[in-house]
């Protein structure tokens, strides 16, 4: 990085520092810091929960993965919206009403004390397991591609925010996250309009969009039909898996992790909240479009510029040195070959739909996916012998695609603010979850278990609470940051952050789902049902690990959440009948 | 902001989930637009 890109770092990161303390004052007690004094419109709280969820990883995959494989990835979004309408007719009046601070202090009033604590330590473990992950994730991607030291990064990821969110609380969380934000999506559009304006001379949007719908990226909406018929269960992301699985992935997300749940009930009153959700179900479809298109025109850039067959150098480089260095090369020399042809047929391709020549456009198109399969066995042949040459390697690069373009070919400057964007995506969603987290071993278990009030309690004692919670999210970032020191041997980070939530998410839900709907049933059927749910769910996901079965991890949220369901339901009728 | 009764909220707020429901629905359509256009 040129020291301009090292200043236009270090001021975003200071400046969002500095804004962050600015932020930090707050009523000195526990409402006060956990839930900004219940204060907060509607677009503070939209921003809130949009700064938690999208994560570095967000913006540095999204792109990747479109470029990979197109833009089906968007459906996994399309249950979202109808997950907000549900957390809006139940969820939000529910906690408003009784003035909750988190959500599980609610099941301790609609169940019992066991219950909720159960639910809790759930989510302290998957939430700071995860969080470690999340500083990690994006920390290997610009240490490796900018030559970092690993530590440090990891440090400076998941250390500086916790000057400001321990200072300031929810209060400089949501102020943060606002302006983060804006600098992002600034970004965000600012990088997408330079990749249109690499574009050769005449060429223009619609033409990348042509030249990416050619071969197969511009696949936005897929039935889940499998070539042979029927639908394929395999098939992660399209329209049914989508609206049904993303609907349960955002309704345990948004309803039961108290990250998400800590950001909507610091708004003023539940017309706020409402207001918060529903407008983040209107703006997260087109949101995550709007990313994973910087993908599409990537890959259309690429047909015009050398594509590389790997996209980390780093370990490329590495195992250069190896004695599969060779067949490296070998590989590395028919892949330049295939994309020589592969950026020919483009041209034609574009020069056919340009004079209106329908069937030469078609056949060129037919070639570039002909082409493009050869380039994809190619990649495949070249990951496989750098997984041989070292097994610890992470051969997946869609991380690296749109930070690669970043640092190659935009203007100084610009890079060190991309950089920046990928901190503070980074720092929004990991302030937010020490917050929870501190809230939730609070209030959770610290003020349950020593049967400490804290509501309306005299200003000393709150004062001393204040205290507390503060250096309780200060070692809840300690520990995230230890995580992420350990995380290098957890395999594929995302895939462990899916694993790690689907887990627990399922087993959440269902508890919560007993609690609203069916009113009948008692805390000790729901915490046994919980229970056995949670082992079933382990044991369903050793076995899968060792093959004995095929259920893949994303279905664990749906089976976690209909055992607890089920299980309750039976165990209540059978205490019930016991009981007669 | 608490004693509002659940059924009339549902009702008040009726027209903000019929909203969000058909933008899905919209963008849905128009994302099916999008794909057979381009492919």
């Amino acid at each position: 990085m040129s020291s301009i890109d090292w200043i236009v770092l270090v001021v975003t990161l200071t400046g969002i520092i500095l804004y962050g303390l600015y932020k930090s004052r707050t009523e000195k007690n526990l409402e006060g810091y956990f839930l900004s004094n219940r204060s907060m419109p509607w677009y503070m709280v939209l921003l809130s929960i949009m700064g938690t969820q999208a994560s570095a990883i967000t913006f540095l995959s999204a792109p990747g993965q479109a470029f990979t494989d197109g833009m089906r990835f968007v459906q996994y979004y399309f249950g979202l919206p109808l997950a907000m309408i549900v957390l809006c007719v139940t969820f939000v009046p529910a906690f408003n009403k009784l003035k909750v601070f988190t959500a599980y202090e609610f099941l301790e009033q609609r169940f019992d004390g066991k219950t909720r604590l159960f639910t809790a330590a759930l989510f302290l473990l998957s939430r700071g397991l995860s969080t470690g992950i999340s500083i990690y994730a994006p920390s290997i991607i610009l240490s490796s591609l900018l030559g970092w030291d690993i530590y440090w990064t990891n440090v400076i990821m998941g250390g500086m925010l916790i000057i400001y969110t321990v200072s300031g609380g929810a209060k400089a969380v949501a102020y943060t996250q606002q302006l983060q934000l804006v600098i992002i999506f600034l970004g965000m559009f600012l990088a997408g309009y330079l990749v249109v304006h690499h574009l050769p001379a005449g060429l223009g949007f619609v033409d990348a969009l042509k030249v990416g719908g050619a071969a197969g990226k511009m696949n936005i909406i897929t039935s889940g039909v499998a070539a042979k018929g029927g639908f394929d269960w395999k098939d992660k992301y399209n329209i049914v898996s989508g609206l049904i699985g993303g609907f349960f992935l955002a309704l345990s997300y948004f309803g039961t992790d108290q990250s998400q749940v800590g950001r909507f009930l610091t708004a003023k009153n539940n017309r706020e909240s409402r207001l918060g959700l529903l407008m983040n179900g209107l703006i997260k479809v087109p949101m995550q479009f709007l990313i994973l298109l910087i993908g599409v025109l990537l890959f259309a850039f690429y047909q015009f510029n050398p594509q590389p067959i790997f996209f980390n150098d780093a370990v490329s480089a590495q195992v250069y040195k190896t004695p599969y260095g060779d067949s490296l090369k070998a590989v590395q020399v028919q892949y330049s070959g295939v994309m020589q042809q592969q950026q020919q047929h483009v041209q034609a391709f574009l020069q056919a739909d340009h004079a209106g020549n329908a069937s030469l456009k078609e056949e060129k198109a037919r070639q570039l996916q002909l082409t493009q399969t050869q380039a994809t066995v190619l990649k495949d042949q070249y990951k496989k012998y750098l997984h041989q040459a070292d097994a610890s390697i992470d051969v997946n690069d869609t991380n690296y695609v749109f930070l690669k373009f970043v640092v190659d070919y935009l203007p100084r400057g610009l890079v060190g603010l991309l950089i920046a964007i990928i901190f503070l995506a980074a720092w929004g969603s990991i302030a937010a979850a020490l917050n929870s987290l501190a809230s939730c071993t609070m209030i959770d278990f610290y003020c349950r278990v020593s049967k400490t009030e804290f509501r309306g309690c005299e200003k000393e004692e709150g004062l001393q609470q204040y205290n507390a919670s503060k250096w309780i999210t200060m070692g809840w970032g300690v520990f995230c940051i230890a995580v992420a020191g350990f995380a290098n041997r957890m395999g594929s980070l995302i895939e462990a952050v899916n694993i790690l939530g689907s887990l627990f998410y399922g087993v959440m839900l269902g508890i919560f789902l007993v609690a609203f709907y069916l009113k009948r049933i008692q805390g000790t059927a729901t915490f046994l049902a919980a229970i056995i749910a949670e082992v079933a769910v382990i044991i369903l996901f050793v076995l899968d690990r060792y093959n004995i079965t095929g259920i893949g991890f994303l279905w664990f949220n749906l089976i976690g959440a209909v055992l607890v369901v089920v299980l309750a339901v039976l165990l209540q009728n059978l205490t019930a009948k016991r009981v007669v | 902001m608490n004693n509002e009764r659940e059924v009339p909220m549902f009702k008040k707020w009726r027209s903000w989930y019929w909203l969000v429901a058909l933008v899905l629905v919209a963008e849905i359509v128009f994302f099916t637009w999008l794909t057979n256009s381009f492919s």
